[in-house]
């Protein structure tokens, strides 16, 4: 959790190009060290999934509701990227 | 008016007979199940609190089977009251591959959100999970925290 406050504060802006390319996009995804993560809009939801890159690795997923204006929504997508980014208690 | 008594009193005997017999079939089949989930108390995270200075509402939740499960997929939903309706927050999904044995249990301890405010809010998690066991799907049902807790968190 301590790793994905950190990320909100230090990736803030790259998180925001990101948080762009979904709206246009309504779906991307990049490679996080083992994990490949996929983003999409899904209705009125912000959906995360973390696929491993080993078939010996757990996958996880996170969703979000949207949020009703823009300011609110990017807010939403630079911690949502972070949680997704931050690793996972396994 | 006699036979009345005397009817009134056997519906009650009956009903009473009844919830008895039904209360102990339900216990019998909840210590028959083969999973059992639990989930925390929605709460503000310490850990993060000491070592950043900021706060996140956070619940907790693990799935522990009588049997060697596979395939366990356990979310986590964390939900606040509203004033009408209550409002979904963030919810997480650990898919857990491999074979976990009877004494271990799959943790997902990573469905939180950082407050934006000190706004006073009741919060709650619901979780359930799926899993191969002894060779078919097994669901778990839902479980919610024991207490909806109010929070100086605002999300």
């Amino acid at each position: 959790m301590a790793e994905c406050f950190r990320l909100m504060q230090a990736e803030r802006s790259r998180y925001e190009l990101q948080a762009a390319i979904l709206f246009e996009k309504g779906s991307f995804s990049l490679q996080n060290g083992n994990y490949f993560l996929k983003y999409k809009i899904k209705d009125d939801r912000f959906v995360w999934h973390a696929l491993p890159g080993l078939a010996t690795e757990n996958s996880y997923s996170g969703e979000a509701p949207i949020p009703k204006s823009r300011t609110e929504q990017i807010e939403q997508l630079v911690e949502f990227f972070a949680q997704s980014e931050a690793g996972f208690i396994s | 008016m006699k036979t009345q008594k005397v009817s009134a009193l056997i519906t009650a005997l009956l009903l009473v007979i009844t919830t008895l017999i039904s209360n102990r079939n339900a216990e019998a089949q909840s210590s028959k199940l083969p999973c059992r989930i639990e989930i925390s108390i929605a709460h503000i995270s310490k850990d993060l609190w000491v070592k950043t200075g900021k706060r996140a509402v956070k619940v907790d939740a693990f799935s522990r089977c009588h049997s060697p499960q596979s395939k366990v997929t356990l979310t986590v939903e964390l939900w606040k009251t509203g004033e009408f309706l209550n409002h979904f927050v963030y919810s997480t999904v650990k898919r857990s591959i491999g074979i976990t044995s009877p004494r271990d249990q799959v943790e997902n301890f990573d469905t939180y959100v950082y407050c934006k405010n000190r706004k006073t809010t009741s919060y709650y998690g619901i979780a359930y999970s799926k899993a191969f066991i002894e060779g078919k799907w097994q669901y778990a049902r839902h479980v919610l925290s024991r207490i909806i807790n109010p929070i100086d968190c605002g999300t």
